[in-house]
C-alpha cells in the first residue's frame, strides 16, 4: 500500500551489518584502551590473584573446627569476582564509554549520518559482550589453572552461568545507558560510574559474606542485582554446605532471576526515555 | 555560482518563520531563532554571518536534523530534517562545530567506518587527498594538529558525498595558510555541485566562499545578498578622504571623482594623501549590525 505510494523503495541501511561493523570497532578501540583493560577487563583476576595471595592457599575458608571441609580463599572468592565482572563491563565500562561519547561528539556525528541507532547500540552490546566472555573465560581458567579451584561438571551449572552472566551484564547495560544522561562533562561521568560499582561490591558479598552485614544493609543491597548475581554464582561454585552461611540459608537462585529481569526491564524503559539520538541539549 | 530565486524550485533548502526558543537557568525565555525565512538554492554556496549568539548555530542545527524547531516550515532537499530517515541522512553532510571524538582510530579507519554508513561513499583515499592529509592515513586522530584535525572533520562530513554539506564555523583557529588551503577545498566542492551552507565569523571567508550572504541578529535575518551588493547601495557610498592645510578630512560621497576634481581644483593641485575608500564587507556588516541594534523598528527588515 505504501509501496505503491513510493516511486522506488527508499535506500535503508542495514541495522545488522552496520551494527556488527560498530561492534569490531568498539573492540578494536577497547583492546586499544590501557586504562580500560587494566581497570575493567583483568581488574577481576588482579583481585583473585591478589586474594589467593595474600590469603595463602590453603583450605581454611569455611572450615569446621576440626579443620575439615574449608576451601581455598581463591575458591571462595571466584564466585564474587565473577559477579562483580559483570558490573564492570556491563556498567563502569559501558557508561564511561557512552558518557564519554556523548560528551566528545561521537554520538552527535554518528547521529548525522544514516547509522541506526540501533546498530550503535549492537556494537555496545558487542563490546559488552566481548568483553563479560573474556573476562569470565579469563577468570576461570585463572581460577582452574593456577589456583586449582574445582570446576563444576554439570552442564546446567554451566547453563546457569551463562545465564547468569548474560542476564547480569544486560541488567548493569541498560541501567549504564540510563546513568549517562546524569553526569554534566565526561569527566565526571567516569568519576560518577565508580561510585556504584565501590558501594556495591562492598555491600554485595563479593569483598565479605553477604550474612555478615548489618540486617538493614542486606535489606538496601537486595534491591540491586550485584548481590543476587554474587550468591547465584556461590550456588554454583561452592560446596553444598556452605549455603548455610547464606540469609535464610539459601542461595536465592530463583530470587536472583526475578530480580535481574526486573532490573534488564526497569533499565530499557529508563534508557530509552534517557537517551537521545539524536542528542538533545 | 548561480543564484536561484529564492522559492524557486531549485531550492536545495527552504525555511520559512523558524521559531526556536530556549529556556533559561532562571525561568526566563530567549528566542534564538525568531521568525527566521531562507531560500538557499542547490548548487549554492551560502554564508550566514552574525554575532556571537545571533542563533546562527541554532539555524545550523536545526537544518542538520540536531535540533528540533519549535515551529516554522523547514525543509532541506524536500525534507523536513527532525528525525528524517536514514535516506535523507545520506544526502548529506555535517562538519560540526568542535569535535574531540575518535581519538585512538586512525585517520583511515574513522573515514572508512563512517563510510559504511552511507549508500555510495566517495574511496576513502580519494576524500584523504582531497584535505590534504595525504601520508596521514595510519596516524591515530589524537596526534593529528588543530588544522589536520578540522580537515579530517571536513573529510568525515563529505565522505559519504553529500549534496548538502554543513560547516559550522570551520576554520576557527586556522593559521592564515592553512585557511587559504581550507577554502580551495571547500570551493573544489562547490564547483563540483554541492550545495554548502556555512557560518563563519570571518567576512573575509564569507566574501572568498559565498555566492550569497546571509546577516543574522537577534535570530532574525537582516540582511541578504552577494558579497558584493549585500546591505544595499547606501552602506557602499565611497569615501574620499586627504589633507591639506586645515588639517585631516573625510567625506562620503556617491560622486567621489567629482568631489575630488573640486579638492583638486580640477588636477591643478595635489592634495595629500588623497585616498577614496570603498567600505569594506566587514564595514558593512558592522553598519548593518549597528542599525539594527539602534533601531528595533528594523528588525526583519529585508535589504
Amino acid at each position: 500500500m505504501t509501496a505503491l505510494s513510493s516511486p522506488a523503495t527508499p535506500w535503508k541501511p542495514s541495522v545488522l551489518r552496520l551494527g556488527l561493523h560498530r561492534a569490531a570497532l568498539e573492540i578494536k578501540l577497547f583492546n586499544r584502551d590501557v586504562l580500560s583493560l587494566v581497570l575493567v577487563l583483568f581488574f577481576p583476576i588482579l583481585m583473585l590473584s591478589l586474594f589467593g595471595t595474600v590469603f595463602g592457599d590453603e583450605p581454611v575458608f569455611g572450615a569446621d573446627p576440626s579443620g575439615q571441609g574449608g576451601i581455598t580463599p581463591a575458591h571462595y572468592y571466584l564466585p564474587g569476582m565473577l559477579a562483580l565482572s559483570t558490573i564492570l563491563s556491563g556498567f563502569q565500562n559501558l557508561s564511561s564509554y557512552v558518557a564519554t561519547e556523548r560528551f566528545n561528539g561521537t554520538v552527535k556525528r554518528l547521529a548525522g549520518t544514516p547509522l541506526p541507532a540501533a546498530s550503535y547500540f549492537l556494537g555496545k552490546t558487542g563490546q559488552t559482550l566481548y568483553l563479560i566472555v573474556a573476562q569470565t573465560a579469563l577468570l576461570l581458567l585463572a581460577a582452574r589453572f593456577l589456583f586449582n579451584v574445582p570446576m563444576p561438571d554439570e552442564p546446567g551449572q554451566w547453563a546457569l552461568v551463562a545465564g547468569l552472566m548474560v542476564l547480569s551484564t544486560a541488567a548493569w547495560a541498560t541501567v549504564a545507558i540510563a546513568f549517562t544522561a546524569l553526569p554534566k562533562s565526561a569527566q565526571s561521568a567516569s568519576t560518577l560510574a565508580v561510585l556504584p560499582v565501590l558501594l556495591l561490591s562492598f555491600t554485595s558479598g563479593v569483598y565479605f559474606p553477604f550474612s555478615q552485614l548489618p540486617d538493614w544493609l542486606q535489606s538496601v543491597t537486595n534491591f540491586f542485582p550485584l548481590r543476587w548475581t554474587a550468591g547465584a554464582f556461590r550456588s554454583v561454585f561452592l560446596p553444598p554446605q556452605f549455603a548455610a552461611a547464606e540469609p535464610g540459608g539459601s542461595y536465592g537462585v530463583g530470587t536472583a532471576f526475578v530480580v535481574l529481569a526486573v532490573w534488564v526491564v526497569a533499565g530499557a524503559v529508563l534508557a530509552r526515555l534517557a537517551f537521545k539520538w539524536p542528542p538533545q541539549k | 555560482m548561480r543564484t536561484p530565486a529564492p522559492g524557486s524550485a531549485a531550492d536545495a533548502i527552504t525555511v520559512r518563520d523558524l521559531r526556536k526558543t530556549y529556556r533559561l537557568p532562571k525561568g526566563g525565555t530567549l528566542a534564538a531563532v525568531d521568525g527566521l525565512d531562507l531560500a538557499i538554492g542547490a548548487g549554492e554556496t551560502y554564508a550566514l554571518l552574525g554575532p556571537n549568539g545571533a542563533g546562527k548555530s541554532t539555524t545550523i542545527e536545526i537544518l542538520e536534523g540536531h535540533r528540533r524547531a519549535d515551529s516554522g516550515d523547514i525543509r532541506v532537499l524536500g525534507t523536513p530534517p527532525w528525525k528524517a530517515a536514514p535516506a535523507f541522512r545520506a544526502r548529506i553532510g555535517i562538519v560540526l562545530q568542535e569535535a574531540t571524538d575518535s581519538g585512538e582510530l586512525r585517520v583511515s579507519e574513522a573515514l572508512g567506518s563512517l563510510a559504511r554508513c552511507f549508500p555510495a561513499p566517495r574511496p576513502v583515499a580519494e576524500v584523504i587527498a582531497a584535505v590534504g592529509l595525504d601520508g596521514k592515513e595510519s596516524v591515530r586522530i589524537s596526534t593529528l594538529s588543530g588544522g589536520q584535525r578540522r580537515r579530517l572533520d571536513v573529510a568525515l562530513g563529505i565522505i559519504g558525498n553529500p549534496e548538502v554539506l554543513f560547516l559550522d564555523e570551520p576554520t576557527t583557529g586556522f593559521d592564515p595558510a592553512a585557511r587559504r588551503q581550507f577554502w580551495e577545498l571547500i570551493r573544489s566542492l562547490g564547483e563540483g555541485g554541492t550545495t554548502i551552507v556555512l557560518t563563519t565569523h570571518y567576512l573575509d571567508e564569507a566574501e572568498q566562499l559565498a555566492d550569497r550572504i546571509g546577516v543574522i541578529n537577534q535570530g532574525r535575518l537582516i540582511a541578504e545578498g552577494t558579497p558584493a551588493d549585500i546591505g544595499g547601495p547606501e552602506l557602499r557610498i565611497p569615501r574620499v578622504r586627504w589633507r591639506d592645510a586645515a588639517g585631516h578630512h573625510e567625506e562620503t560621497t556617491a560622486s567621489p571623482a567629482a568631489l575630488i576634481r573640486d579638492i583638486s581644483d580640477g588636477g591643478r593641485r595635489e592634495p595629500l594623501d588623497l585616498a577614496v575608500v570603498r567600505p569594506s564587507l566587514e564595514d558593512i556588516y558592522l553598519q548593518l549590525i549597528d542599525s539594527n541594534r539602534q533601531e528595533p523598528a528594523l528588525t526583519g527588515a529585508r535589504p
